[in-house]
C-alpha cells in the first residue's frame, strides 16, 4: 500500500559465544548508522538490549522493541518490521538498522517456522531501507538450526564487519523444502462446512455468511476467527476469479484449530513466496488478497493436487473464550454501539483539529 | 441493501437515490419499497416507463407485490407519465410543482434510465440529473434514478454516482448522508468495488478538506478494495486533503490495519480497538 524506497540492505547473521563479541559487532553496525542519521532498532532479549543501549551511550534516537512481541509469526514481523521502518523514514530517518534476535528455544516445528521466516525477510523486508543483523548464541544452536541460519542470510558479521555468506540458498529453495503443516488431525474428520460446485463469484456475499457462521458456532476467540473468515473469503475470491470452476471450500472448525481448504480445478501458482511481498501498483493490485491471508492465518500452503489446486490454510486457537460473568458482560458504555459512538467523538475531535490546521 | 418489501420501507428511499440493480428482481424489490415509502406519506408518485407488455408495467406489478396500486391510481396519488411529459422541454420542475399544486405536500419521482434514454442524449440524461439534484434540495421531493449494474461502468458510472452520492443503493452495499458527512453500508468486495471506488472519487471532489466517511455500518471490506480507496482519494489527500475512516467494525478495521491503510499520508483510521 506504501510506496517502497531505497535498494535492498544488509541481511546478516552474527553467531556469537559471549556478550562480549555480541556488542564487539554491534555496537560498531549501529553506531555508524546513527551517525548518518539512520535510526537504530533493537529487538533482542532484554539484556542484550540494555547492553547494547548503554555502549551506544543511550542515544535518543534508538527504539527498543519487545522482541517476544515481534517474532510471534513470519506475518506479523514483517508487518512489525515495515511499520517501523516507514514511521522511522517518516520522521526524517534515511533508513534503519536493525539488530534483533530470533528466539530458537523452541521445538523443532516452530524451528522450521523461523528457518522459513528468516528465508522470508530476504524478499519481504527487500525494497525497504533497512539494514538489519539477526543475532544468534552459537551456544544454544544444533547443527540444524546453524545450518539454517547460515543458509537463509547473504551475509555474516564478522569482527571486521560483512562478509558475503557463500552458503546462502536462495529463499524460494529453502521454502519449497521446508514444511509447514502442524500436526492437528482436523480434516481426519467430516468437515464442519462444505461448500462445493462453487462458480458464481456474484455469490460470494452469501459464501462469505456461511463461512462466518460456521465458526462463529465454532467458539473461540471471536478476533482469530474474524482473522481466519478473512483469509478464507480472499482465498475463496481468489480461486473465483483466478482458478478454473468448479471451486470447493471445506472448513473444520475444532476448539483448538481452524482449517480450510480451498481447491480449484486449475494449475494454480507455483511461487512459495507469493503473499509475502507487498502487492504491486498494478490496478488491481496483484497480491493484495494472499498478502492479507497470510498476515490472517497461521500457516497458508498451496499445492496441486491430482485434480487442481488446493490452498490450505490454518490457525491454531488458545481455547474457548469462557462465558461472560456478571463483572465481564458488556456494560452499557461498552457496547459495539457505545463504542463506535466514542470512535466518532474522537473522530470529530480530529477533525477540528486537522481544520485548524488547514 | 436493496428494500424488502416485508418491512416497512424507510428513509432510505428519500432523497436522490440511485438505484443500481444487477436483475429485475432487484429492480422491482427496490422500486415497490420506494412506492410504498411515497404511499405512506401521502406524496405524490409521478412515475414513467418505456411502452412495455401490459404485465410488466409498474401498476400490475405492484399489485403483484401487495400494494394498491389501482386505489392510488383511481385517487391520483399514482400517475404514470409518458418519457415525453415526464421529461418536459422546460425541466422537471414544472412536474414537481404542478404535482405540489395539486395539494400534495411532498412529490416523488423515478424513472428507469432506460426511459430516460429513449427521449435524451446520455449528456442530457446528466444535465438532468444534475439539475435534478438541486431540485432535491429545493423541493420537498425526492427521487430515484434506476440504473442497470450492468450497463452502468466506467464514466457512465462515475456519472451516476457523483449525482446521487448519498443515495446509492446497491444489493450489498449502500451510502447515506449523516451529520459529519458520508456514511457506507453494506459489504464490499469485487462484485461491488466500482461503485465503492465511484463513491469515494465523488466524495472526495467535495469542496472540503477533511472528508468523514463513516464505517460503523459496513461488515466487510475485502483487500482488493482497500487498495481502490487509496487509489480514489490519492489526489484528494495529495492536495493536503484528509480522510477521517471512523468507528469501522472490527474485522474492518483488522483488514485495514493489516492492509496498511492507516499508514498512507492523509488517511486517519479512527477505529473501535485502537
Amino acid at each position: 500500500m506504501t510506496s517502497t524506497t531505497g535498494p535492498a540492505r544488509l541481511h546478516a547473521a552474527l553467531l556469537y559465544r559471549t556478550a562480549q563479541e555480541l556488542a564487539s559487532a554491534a555496537v560498531p553496525f549501529l553506531a555508524d548508522g546513527l551517525a548518518m542519521g539512520e535510526a537504530a532498532v533493537l529487538a533482542c532479549r532484554e539484556e542484550n538490549s540494555a547492553l547494547l543501549a548503554e555502549a551506544l551511550g543511550h542515544d535518543e534516537r534508538i527504539l527498543v522493541l519487545p522482541r517476544e512481541g515481534i517474532y510471534t509469526r513470519t506475518a506479523d514481523a514483517i508487518a512489525t518490521f515495515r511499520r517501523v521502518v516507514r514511521r522511522q523514514v517518516a520522521a526524517g530517518a534515511p533508513g534503519v538498522r536493525l539488530f534483533g534476535e530470533v528466539p530458537v528455544d523452541q521445538s523443532g516445528d516452530e524451528w522450521h517456522e523461523w528457518h522459513r521466516c528468516e528465508a522470508i525477510l530476504n524478499v519481504a523486508l527487500g525494497p525497504l531501507p533497512l539494514s538489519s543483523v539477526c543475532a544468534y548464541d552459537r551456544r544454544e544452536l544444533s547443527d540444524a538450526i546453524h545450518e539454517g541460519v547460515e543458509e537463509t542470510h547473504p551475509a555474516l558479521m564478522t569482527p571486521a564487519g560483512p562478509v558475503p555468506n557463500h552458503r546462502y540458498v536462495d529463499p524460494a529453495t529453502v521454502l519449497r523444502r521446508t514444511p509447514t503443516t502442524l500436526a492437528g488431525g482436523a480434516e481426519d474428520t467430516p468437515p464442519t462446512l462444505q461448500l462445493v460446485d462453487l462458480d458464481d463469484a456474484t455469490r460470494l456475499p452469501e459464501l462469505r455468511a456461511r463461512v462466518r457462521a460456521a465458526l462463529d458456532g465454532s467458539g473461540g476467540p471471536g478476533l482469530l476467527r474474524g482473522r481466519f473468515a478473512a483469509a478464507v473469503a480472499e482465498v475463496l475470491h481468489n480461486a473465483l476469479r483466478h482458478g478454473r470452476p468448479p471451486v470447493a471450500v471445506r472448513l473444520w472448525a475444532t476448539p483448538t484449530r481452524l482449517v480450510c481448504t480451498v481447491t480449484d480445478s486449475g494449475d494454480g501458482f507455483d511461487d512459495p513466496l507469493a503473499g509475502y511481498t507487498a502487492p504491486g501498483d498494478g490496478f488491481p493490485p496483484a497480491g493484495a488478497g494472499l498478502w492479507l491471508a497470510r498476515q490472517a492465518c497461521d500457516t497458508l500452503e498451496a499445492f496441486r493436487t491430482g485434480t487442481g489446486f488446493t490452498v490450505r490454510l490454518a490457525t491454531g486457537l488458545p481455547g474457548s473464550e469462557p462465558p461472560p460473568t456478571p463483572s465481564s458482560a458488556a456494560a452499557p458504555a461498552d457496547t459495539p454501539a457505545a463504542r463506535a459512538d466514542r470512535a466518532r467523538a474522537d473522530a470529530r475531535q480530529l477533525a477540528r483539529r486537522l481544520r485548524k490546521q488547514l | 441493501m436493496v428494500g424488502d418489501v416485508r418491512e416497512a420501507p424507510g428513509t432510505e428511499w428519500d432523497g436522490h437515490v440511485l438505484l443500481l440493480h444487477r436483475t429485475e428482481g432487484e429492480r422491482l424489490a427496490g422500486l415497490t419499497a420506494w412506492v410504498r415509502r411515497g404511499l405512506e406519506l401521502g406524496e405524490k408518485i409521478i412515475y414513467t416507463e418505456l411502452p412495455l407488455l401490459p404485465g410488466d408495467a409498474l401498476v400490475p406489478v405492484l399489485e403483484a407485490r401487495g400494494v394498491d396500486a389501482a386505489a392510488a391510481v383511481r385517487d391520483g396519488q399514482l400517475v404514470v407519465l409518458p418519457p415525453e411529459e415526464f421529461y418536459p422541454r422546460e425541466g422537471q420542475r414544472v412536474v414537481v410543482e404542478r404535482a405540489l399544486a395539486e395539494g400534495f405536500a411532498a412529490v416523488r419521482i423515478s424513472a428507469e434510465v432506460r426511459a430516460a434514454l429513449s427521449v435524451l442524449s446520455p449528456d442530457a440524461v446528466h444535465g438532468v440529473e444534475h439539475r435534478l439534484d438541486a431540485l432535491v434540495g429545493d423541493l420537498p421531493m425526492s427521487a430515484m434514478c434506476q440504473y442497470a449494474e450492468a450497463d452502468s461502468t466506467g464514466t457512465w458510472l462515475d456519472d451516476a454516482v457523483a449525482t446521487h452520492v448519498f443515495g446509492v443503493r446497491q444489493s450489498t452495499f449502500s451510502t447515506s448522508r449523516d451529520l459529519d458527512g458520508l456514511a457506507l453500508h453494506g459489504e464490499v468486495d469485487r462484485t461491488n468495488t466500482d461503485v465503492f471506488t465511484a463513491v469515494l472519487s465523488a466524495a472526495s471532489r467535495h469542496p472540503s478538506l477533511v472528508l468523514w466517511v463513516d464505517l460503523g455500518e459496513v461488515s466487510y471490506v475485502d483487500a482488493g478494495s482497500c487498495w481502490r480507496l487509496d487509489d480514489a482519494t490519492r489526489g484528494f489527500r495529495s492536495s493536503g486533503g484528509h480522510v477521517l475512516l471512523v468507528a469501522p467494525q472490527p474485522p474492518v478495521e483488522l483488514t485495514m490495519r493489516m492492509l496498511e491503510v492507516d499508514e498512507l499520508p492523509g488517511m486517519h483510521l479512527v477505529g473501535v480497538e485502537q
